[in-house]
């Protein structure tokens, strides 16, 4: 098992943690030599697409906003049973989640004691392995469950050939008409899937793409939420569904520091463990992972979570 | 208890000199464990703490330490506790309360203040504090002339950094809102959350009484200015959503009676409330003895407990364990839980204080008004 590149998209890619505080974008182009005009995606901001000054401020190039999201709200207004098919496949999704959720709560909850006392000196038990293989088998159904929902609903939606669809993707292109690279950025994940997913528009962008943050964990093959201090939140991670699926076996977790509970030995061989098919990378700031065509060429900054619950130093696999 | 702290033992064997070193280079209060030790220097006759603490007595005496003008006084409070006191000092038959000389850290309120010493497990919260780089809201005001209270009131309110016109906003009305701004530091309360999206950008009412112990008793015509002459003005001037689904009334002490008595006399206007260390005194039988002031109170609270009906949906409670209102407020809990109303609560190791209140706002906030932070990743 290695991170590898899906051969339908071959552009150099650039995954990176946050860049808001101290952006990297600048040093970035300049090491892929582009100088020319750069799209940015922010549609997972929602109403606040265009809060993108500082996207600006951190390059030299000129920088034109993709309106992916704006374009897709004036999309459901011209053609609302769009919206109304969204809205039931979330209805269903949400129930599924549900279920979900109560399968799953107590296998987390069992996987967290056994690991405890793993930690504390006792004999490693093979239920361990049988419940970690339990919660995977869970998440595999569920996962499957999640894309018959979203079949179903784009085969209603059709978004390959509806004309208000395509006259949605078709402004966004010219919006970013000779944009030498595109910026993804993060914000609500399942917004810039939906407005991505319901453009094609990577599809057809053959330029090189920079996306940090929520924006790079959208092009991976999962998408897993998670958060440990959330109030009122048990802080189990949430496996989604699929993203962009630009590479797989490779799981990124974005702020690592201030969403993750790295004190804990236990809850971070949860995750590992529970992702064990997968490279679980911790990405902060100045974290980067560049691929060229297929190829993974550069890691800096990256931190692997250790099936044992540490963070380590991640090297090339 | 002597044993706590063996270095002042020390250093009071070496008179007042060697004290006055010994204070000048040390924290005090000196927290150790479950312990706290206060010292004190001064020629007099008597040194106590005084302190709301309820449960413990209000007036501890400190010990004169043999050969000098210094005094100890050493008290056991559980972990994670946050105790508000002032120093009392005697001489030739005259008292004074002062803030503890030696104690840099004080708490601010309507009334001056007090010092405070934290336990150990204890910690300032860090989403308190004001952070440069975190966008802040703006204030601003206007004026009503209120029908109901026959005066003008001025009306103070907060935008988040991300206000936008184009959004539609939800509402909280906060009394005492100036009190929350000044010593609950409110504004960075709520600047960070929204910044840090674990609360959704809402504009936010500062309301201030001009006769605090009146309005907020209960009276209905605080309740008809509230509803019948600010929401709707809210709503005039700012893109804020006018359903009670995204509606909060929130105050503390009097201001949660207040907020609920406004709740109660317009059901179906506010599914949220988030009342902190309520007034909620009431009697099963008898009179109330918490003085003439908590009248309007317990006649108001009587009413409502014989008659709950749904002012609201989800009401968060907290109350401090150190104040004699836990007992109402832990009363409360069932009481609105059995008509269907959805209750947090929430318990510190504090007492009537703002920042009792600051403490627990996050909890509070985020769980009225639940934001999906689990999506987001910036």
């Amino acid at each position: 098992m290695t991170p590898a590149r899906n051969e339908e998209f071959d552009s150099p890619l650039l995954l990176t943690g946050p860049q808001h505080a101290q952006p990297r974008l600048r040093e970035a182009l300049r090491s892929w030599n582009i100088s020319g005009k750069i799209g940015l995606v922010s549609a997972g901001w929602e109403e606040d697409e265009f809060d993108d000054a500082w996207v600006r401020d951190a390059v030299d190039n000129a920088v034109v906003n993709s309106h992916l999201y704006e374009f897709g709200e004036q999309l459901f207004v011209e053609d609302p049973e769009i919206i109304h098919l969204l809205r039931r496949r979330q209805d269903e999704l949400r129930k599924l989640r549900e279920v979900n959720k109560i399968q799953l709560d107590h296998l987390l909850a069992t996987a967290r004691e056994l690991l405890r006392r793993e930690f504390a000196g006792e004999e490693v038990l093979a239920e361990t392995d049988t419940t970690f293989r339990q919660i995977r088998e869970v998440d595999a159904l569920y996962i499957d469950h999640v894309h018959d929902v979203i079949r179903k609903y784009d085969k209603q939606i059709e978004p390959t050939s509806r004309a208000t669809v395509l006259n949605y993707r078709q402004r966004v292109l010219e919006q970013l008409d000779g944009c030498q690279a595109l910026f993804v950025a993060g914000g609500h994940i399942g917004v810039l899937l939906n407005r991505l997913n319901l453009s094609r528009l990577l599809r057809h962008l053959q330029i090189p793409v920079i996306a940090w943050s929520g924006g790079a964990m959208a092009m991976g093959d999962k998408i897993v939420f998670y958060h440990h201090f959330i109030p009122h939140s048990s802080g189990d991670a949430e496996l989604s569904r699929h993203g962009m699926r630009w590479f797989h076996s490779l799981l990124l977790f974005p702020s690592a520091s201030q969403r993750l509970n790295l004190a804990s030995r236990v809850e971070i061989a949860l995750l590992a463990r529970r992702f064990n098919e997968d490279f679980c990378y911790a990405m902060d700031e100045g974290s980067e992972l560049e691929w060229s065509s297929q190829k993974l060429v550069r890691m800096d900054g990256i931190n692997r979570l250790s099936l044992d619950g540490y963070l380590v130093r991640a090297t090339q696999p | 208890m002597s044993d706590t702290w063996p270095e002042l033992e020390l250093a009071a064997q070496g008179g007042n000199e060697a004290m006055d070193h010994f204070a000048r280079n040390h924290s005090i209060p000196h927290v150790s464990g479950d312990s706290a030790t206060f010292i004190f220097h001064g020629d007099v006759d008597e040194v106590f703490l005084q302190h709301w603490v309820f449960g413990l007595g209000s007036h501890n005496p400190f010990t004169r330490m043999a050969g000098t003008n210094w005094w100890r006084l050493t008290i056991e409070f559980p972990r994670h506790s946050r105790i508000e006191y002032k120093i009392g000092v005697a001489k030739d038959g005259h008292e004074v309360w002062l803030h503890d000389p030696l104690n840099p850290r004080i708490a601010h309120d309507p009334f001056g203040g007090n010092s405070v010493v934290q336990m150990t497990g204890y910690e300032e919260p860090e989403w308190s504090l004001p952070v440069a780089t975190v966008p802040r809201g703006t204030l601003e005001s206007w004026k009503i002339q209120s029908k109901s209270l026959h005066e003008q009131r001025e009306i103070r309110v907060y935008l988040p950094s991300r206000y936008r016109e184009n959004r539609r906003h939800r509402i909280m009305f906060v009394h005492d809102g100036d009190d929350y701004m000044r010593f609950c530091r409110f504004g960075a309360v709520l600047d960070n959350l929204t910044y840090r999206r674990e609360i959704p950008p809402m504009v936010v009412v500062l309301l201030n009484p001009h006769d605090r112990l009146r309005e907020y008793a209960g009276d209905r015509r605080h309740a008809a200015f509230v509803v019948e002459e600010v929401v709707p003005e809210i709503e005039k001037r700012y893109p804020v959503i006018s359903e009670p689904s995204a509606r909060c009334l929130a105050g503390a002490s009097f201001g949660g009676v207040a907020s609920l008595s406004t709740a109660w006399y317009y059901p179906n206007t506010f599914d949220m409330l988030l009342l902190q260390s309520g007034s909620f005194a009431f009697t099963d039988i008898g009179q109330h003895a918490r003085g003439r002031v908590f009248d309007p109170v317990v006649e108001f609270m009587n009413r409502f407990r014989k008659q709950v009906g749904q002012p609201a949906k989800r009401i968060f409670l907290s109350c401090g364990v150190y104040e004699s209102l836990i007992y109402e407020n832990r009363s409360f809990v069932p009481l609105l839980q059995k008509h269907g109303i959805e209750v947090k609560f929430v318990e510190a190791r504090d007492g009537h204080n703002w920042e009792n209140w600051r403490d627990r706002l996050r909890s509070g906030l985020t769980w009225l008004f639940p934001v999906p932070l689990w999506f987001y990743y910036e």
